[in-house]
């Protein structure tokens, strides 16, 4: 890029523009800071320089960007604890251990599930299977005639009972395989 | 109208060959990603500086700014996994923690200003200590202390973005580009917010740098 050209990029004589990048007379705020964060290089800061050795306002603006960057180059966070790595590597032991054990208490539930519905079916069937069989029938076809003579009522009121099922034996099944998660994780692992 | 600046890298939204992982941090990485919570704690002494920083900047407090950079790198553990150990795992680490802290930001109001007396950090009135006062005299010693400290105050203001590209530029010295993939922003955007900050802080400061 030749002087003459990044000059008339950079330089005005119209006065100051009211968008974030506005012109001071001649060089932009933008290009002032790059002068004096060392961004802006080459020729171009070159002839940067040099107009702000001629000209008051600039030499201004970049004197005060100058110890700004000077001040900002200074800044320092503070440093972390001698054990954070430690403090974040028994962290993560104990976030390990906590997502195991809701996986195991997850992986426990169908087996619950399961022994649960077992032991239902052992207490109905293994004592009189004929008379459970009969009694399930019975049961069936007092309840289709309760249903079918409950008409309406019935209808409206079947999905909001069934999701109310649904919770109890969530509810019943998260309880018994934490209890069972519970007893399968030993007290306390190290990170 | 466009810009004259010479820039010190390409405005590409590619990450730039510099920005890859080292090779020792892929491994670590891989390793973490197994299981291998020493290869992970390596990762963590190499970048705890940078994260534990950014989060000082973002929530001004030590005491959850060390919160914010544990659980940063509890989660970043969790999910290494997902992890693609051909990046940079500290521009992975960043971005949780810049994240984090957003979300920390968002819960609390008002937000405490960097560089304001804080009860576990400072006694009321105390100055924080520079790195070279030794060379300088006592009045000198005082004037610096109370322009840094003004300087932290003025940072505090800030918009939390602007106090992260300032922290991300001036303090751990990143270029654009890692800034860039850092607040998933364009090269572009991080110089505005940058330049934006500096008139800011410029405008807050001018007793101090006329």
């Amino acid at each position: 890029m030749s002087g003459e050209r990044f000059l008339g990029q950079m330089g005005t004589t119209e006065g100051p523009r009211p968008d974030d990048d506005r012109l001071l007379g001649c060089l932009t705020e933008t290009a002032i800071q790059g002068v004096a964060d060392g961004t802006l290089r080459g020729p171009e800061r070159m002839l940067a320089e040099q107009h702000c050795a001629e000209c008051p306002r600039c030499s201004a603006e970049l004197t005060a960007y100058s110890a700004l960057a000077h001040r900002l180059s200074r800044l320092q966070d503070p440093l972390p604890p001698a054990d954070f790595t430690a403090a974040v590597l028994a962290a993560v032991g104990v976030r390990e251990l906590a997502r195991s054990e809701r996986r195991r208490s997850l992986l426990a539930a169908l087996p619950a599930a399961v022994v649960a519905l077992g032991v239902l079916l052992a207490w109905a069937f293994l004592l009189d299977p004929t008379q459970r069989i009969h009694d399930i029938a019975v049961g069936a076809a007092t309840f289709g005639r309760v249903v079918s003579a409950a008409g309406a009522v019935v209808e409206a009121v079947r999905f909001p009972l069934a999701l109310m099922a649904l919770g109890v034996a969530a509810a019943v099944l998260a309880a018994l395989s934490r209890a069972l998660g519970r007893m399968r994780v030993p007290a306390r692992i190290g990170p | 109208m466009t810009t004259a600046l010479s820039l010190p890298l390409p405005l590409t939204d590619s990450i730039p060959a510099r920005l890859a992982s080292p090779p020792e941090e892929s491994g670590w990485a891989s390793a973490a990603a197994g299981g291998d919570k020493a290869a992970f704690g390596r990762l963590v002494e190499r970048h705890k500086a940078s994260v534990y920083g950014l989060c000082y900047r973002l929530l001004g407090s030590t005491e959850e700014a060390r919160d914010a950079a544990q659980e940063t790198f509890v989660r970043a553990y969790l999910a290494m996994a997902e992890f693609d150990d051909a990046q940079p795992f500290g521009a992975w680490a960043l971005r949780i923690a810049r994240n984090h802290c957003i979300d920390q930001l968002r819960r609390r109001r008002p937000t405490v200003a960097l560089g304001e007396p804080r009860g576990e950090d400072l006694e009321p009135g105390t100055i924080p200590e520079l790195p070279d006062q030794r060379a300088m005299g006592g009045e000198q010693v005082v004037q610096e202390r109370e322009a840094q400290r003004d300087l932290d105050l003025a940072i505090g203001k800030l918009q939390p973005r602007y106090r992260e590209v300032i922290s991300l530029f001036h303090v751990q010295h990143k270029s654009y580009a890692e800034i860039a993939v850092v607040m998933s922003v364009p090269m572009g955007t991080v110089m505005t917010w940058l330049h934006r900050a500096r008139k800011e802080l410029r405008a807050q400061l001018s007793e101090h740098l006329s």
